[in-house]
C-alpha cells in the first residue's frame, strides 16, 4: 500500500519541483559556505601541517604565523641545529608586501610572504602545479589565486613593495580567502621586508624516532626566548586563529539557511495537507490509518529535501569548478561528510517543521469525505 | 443473517443551541443481496444514518452491529480496519485521487482493506471486466466523465469484497445514462455477490434497482414504501 499511498498524497510535480529547488539553493548557499570554510582551513593544514616538518619554534608568546610579527633571535637557527635529535632546522621569514603587476595599475594585493631556504628547504609551497620553486633572489611562486587577481602567470613579473619579481610557480592549497601565500628565498624575504637576517620562525625536521616531545622540551630549556610547538598542535592553533572570524558568519547563514529550508518545507507540507484534505479524509473513511497517511506526506517532504539536498550538492560540484576556472579567488573545499551532514540537518529541519501541518492532518474528520 | 442491524440508534449534530437530532430512535436491517434506498430531503439525517452505519461516527444511544461486530464497542483502530474489510463506500462526489490512474484508485482501495497486492491486482482486474470499465483503467480522474468516474468508485468500493456498499447520493451529478450505469452496477453486485446496498439518494431513477425503500425525515426513519411505489 505504501507506495501507492505515497503517489495518491504526493504533491504535483511542479510544486515539488518548486519546492526541491528551494531546498536546493538553501543547500548550495550552506554547503559553499562550509566548502569556502574547508578551503581556508586546509590551506592552514596544508603549509603548517606539511609532513617534512615535526616541530616549529616561534617567538616567545606567538602560536600562530598568520597574524604573528615577532621575530626570533638571531642565534635561536644555530642553537637549534645543536639539539640532539635536530635532524635538520630551517629558517622561515613571514611578512606582507604589497604586490602589485608591474605593468599596469590593478589594484595592489596585500601577500602573506615566507621567504626559505629555497628551493629546498622546510617551509616550502606545500603543492606547486604550474613551474617550479624559487631557486634564486627575485623569484616567487604565488597562489593562484594571487596570480589571477594580479593577472601574471609563470614567466610574469610583479611588484614585491617595489621590487620587481619573476613568477616562476602557481602554488594550490594556498589561498586564506582574505590573503594568500607566497613563497620566495629567505635573502628575497629579507631584502621585500627589511628585517636583515632575522627570522620569524624555524622549522624542525627530527631524526627518525627521536622523541619530539623531548626535543620541543630542549629547545624551550636551551632558549626561553621560544615557544616550540608540534606540527599538530602548531596546525590546530593556526586554524583555530584563521576561523574565529569565519565561524559566527558561517554559523549564521547556515541557521538562515536550515531557516529558510525548513520554511519552504513547512509551507509545502501545508499545501499538501490543505489542498489534499478531501483525499485525506477519503483515504480515513476507506480506513487508511493515519500513520500511514502521515507517514506518507512525512516521507514526501524528506524526499523532496533529499532531492533538494542532492541537487544543491551537484550545483555546488559545478560551482566549484566554474569558480576554479573562472573565478579562482574564492575556493571551495566540499567534503561528502560535510554534504551528507547539512542533507540531514535540512531533513531534521523538515521534520520540525512540518510539525504544525501534521497536527492539522490528523484532525481531519472523514466525514468530509461526504460532504458535497 | 443481517448484514447491518441499527437498534435506537440515535445521534446528535452540533452543540448547544445549535445542536440538531440527526438520528433519532433509528431502527434498520440490511441483508445480503439486498438494496435499501434511503430517501428524505436535505438535512433529514441520510448521510449521518450511513456514517454512523459505517462506524465513522458513534452513537449517542443505541447499537450498530456490522458483519457481525458491535462497532461500538470495537476500539478505534480495530473499528478502522473492520470497516476497511467490511465497507465499501461512494460517496456524492467519485472523490478519486487525482495523482493516481482509475485502476490505481481501485487497488488502492483493495490494499487499504488488507488484500495482498497480487490478489488485489487480480480482483481490480476482475472488476474492471465485470462493471466494462476497462478501456478506463489507465486514465487518471481529470481525463474521465462523471459517469466514468464514478463507476470506477463503485469498483473501489466493491473490489475487496466488503459486506456493504453505503452510497450517498451516487448519482446527484450524473445524467441519466450514467445514473442508470451506477445503479445497474450496484445491483448487480448485490444480487451476484451477495453484497448489502444501501443508497442514500433523492434520485427516482434509482427507485428500480432497490429492494426496499425507506423515509427519512427529521431523523426518523420509516414509512416503508413499496417498490412499486
Amino acid at each position: 500500500m505504501n507506495p501507492l499511498l505515497y503517489r495518491a498524497l504526493a504533491s504535483a510535480w511542479r510544486r515539488s519541483l518548486l519546492a526541491a529547488s528551494g531546498v536546493a539553493t538553501s543547500a548550495l548557499l550552506v554547503v559553499v559556505l562550509v566548502a569556502s570554510y574547508r578551503n581556508l582551513t586546509s590551506a592552514v593544514e596544508s603549509y603548517v601541517g606539511q609532513p617534512g616538518i615535526d616541530l616549529w619554534i616561534a617567538p616567545l608568546g606567538t602560536d600562530n604565523l598568520i597574524r604573528s610579527s615577532a621575530l626570533l633571535d638571531e642565534g635561536t637557527l644555530g642553537a637549534a641545529r645543536a639539539v640532539p635529535g635536530v635532524r635538520r632546522a630551517d629558517p622561515l621569514l613571514r611578512s606582507f608586501v604589497s604586490a602589485h603587476h608591474a605593468s599596469d595599475d590593478r589594484a595592489p594585493l596585500s601577500l602573506l610572504v615566507l621567504g626559505y631556504e629555497a628551493p629546498t628547504g622546510l617551509g616550502g609551497p606545500p603543492r606547486i602545479t604550474e613551474g617550479r620553486a624559487p631557486r634564486r633572489v627575485r623569484e616567487v611562486v604565488l597562489d593562484r589565486a594571487s596570480a589571477f587577481q594580479l593577472g601574471v602567470d609563470v614567466g610574469g613579473r610583479v611588484q614585491l613593495n617595489g621590487v620587481e619579481t619573476r613568477v616562476v610557480g602557481i602554488s594550490d592549497e594556498t589561498n586564506l580567502l582574505a590573503t594568500q601565500f607566497a613563497f620566495l628565498t629567505r635573502e628575497s624575504a629579507s631584502g621585500a621586508s627589511g628585517f636583515g637576517e632575522r627570522v620569524s620562525f624555524v622549522a624542525v625536521q627530527l631524526v627518525r624516532d627521536a622523541d619530539g616531545d623531548a626535543v620541543a622540551r630542549e629547545i624551550e630549556a636551551r632558549l626561553p626566548g621560544v615557544s616550540v610547538y608540534a606540527r599538530e598542535q602548531f596546525v590546530e592553533r593556526n586554524v583555530r586563529e584563521v576561523a574565529a572570524g569565519f565561524r559566527p558568519l558561517l554559523l549564521i547563514v547556515c541557521v538562515v539557511g536550515m531557516a529558510a529550508a525548513a520554511v519552504l518545507v513547512s509551507l509545502l507540507i501545508h499545501a499538501v495537507v490543505d489542498d489534499r484534505a478531501r483525499d485525506i479524509a477519503v483515504l480515513l473513511a476507506l480506513g487508511a490509518p493515519i500513520t500511514r497517511v502521515t507517514l506518507s506526506v512525512l516521507t514526501h517532504a524528506i524526499v523532496l529535501v533529499m532531492v533538494g539536498g542532492a541537487l544543491g550538492a551537484s550545483l555546488s560540484c559545478a560551482f566549484r569548478s566554474a569558480l576554479a576556472r573562472w573565478f579562482p579567488t574564492v575556493g571551495l573545499v566540499i567534503h561528502a561528510h560535510d554534504v551528507l551532514t547539512i542533507v540531514l540537518v535540512l531533513c531534521v529541519a523538515a521534520l520540525a517543521s512540518a510539525y504544525a501541518p501534521l497536527v492539522r492532518l490528523r484532525r481531519i474528520d472523514p466525514v468530509e469525505a461526504f460532504r458535497a | 443473517m443481517s448484514i447491518l442491524e441499527l437498534h435506537r440508534v440515535s445521534r446528535a449534530r452540533g452543540t448547544g443551541e445549535h445542536a440538531v437530532q440527526a438520528l433519532s430512535g433509528v431502527d434498520l436491517v440490511v441483508r445480503p443481496g439486498e438494496v435499501v434506498l434511503v430517501e428524505g430531503p436535505s438535512g433529514s439525517g441520510k448521510t449521518t444514518l450511513l456514517t454512523v452505519s459505517a462506524g465513522l461516527l458513534s452513537p449517542d444511544q443505541g447499537d450498530v452491529l456490522l458483519a457481525g461486530e458491535r462497532v461500538v464497542t470495537l476500539s478505534a483502530s480495530r473499528r478502522r480496519a473492520h470497516r476497511a474489510r467490511a465497507v465499501g463506500f461512494v460517496f456524492q462526489h467519485p472523490n478519486l485521487l487525482s495523482t493516481l490512474s482509475a485502476r490505481d484508485n481501485v487497488l488502492l482501495g483493495a490494499l487499504i482493506a488488507g488484500r495482498e497486492r497480487t490478489a488485489a491486482l487480480a480482483a481490480t482486474h476482475a472488476l474492471f471486466e465485470e462493471l466494462g470499465i476497462s478501456h478506463l483503467a489507465h486514465r487518471r480522474p481529470n481525463a474521465l466523465s462523471g459517469g466514468e468516474e464514478q463507476r470506477v468508485a463503485v469498483a473501489r468500493a466493491l473490489v475487496h469484497g466488503p459486506a456493504l456498499v453505503l452510497a450517498d447520493e451516487p448519482t446527484a451529478s450524473l445524467d441519466s445514462a450514467s445514473g442508470r450505469a451506477v445503479g445497474e452496477a450496484l445491483a448487480q453486485m448485490a444480487h451476484t455477490k451477495g453484497v448489502g446496498v444501501v443508497i442514500a439518494t433523492h434520485d427516482p431513477r434509482l427507485r428500480v434497482f432497490g429492494t426496499r425503500r425507506l423515509w427519512m425525515e427529521d431523523g426518523c426513519l420509516g414509512a416503508v414504501v413499496n417498490r412499486t411505489d
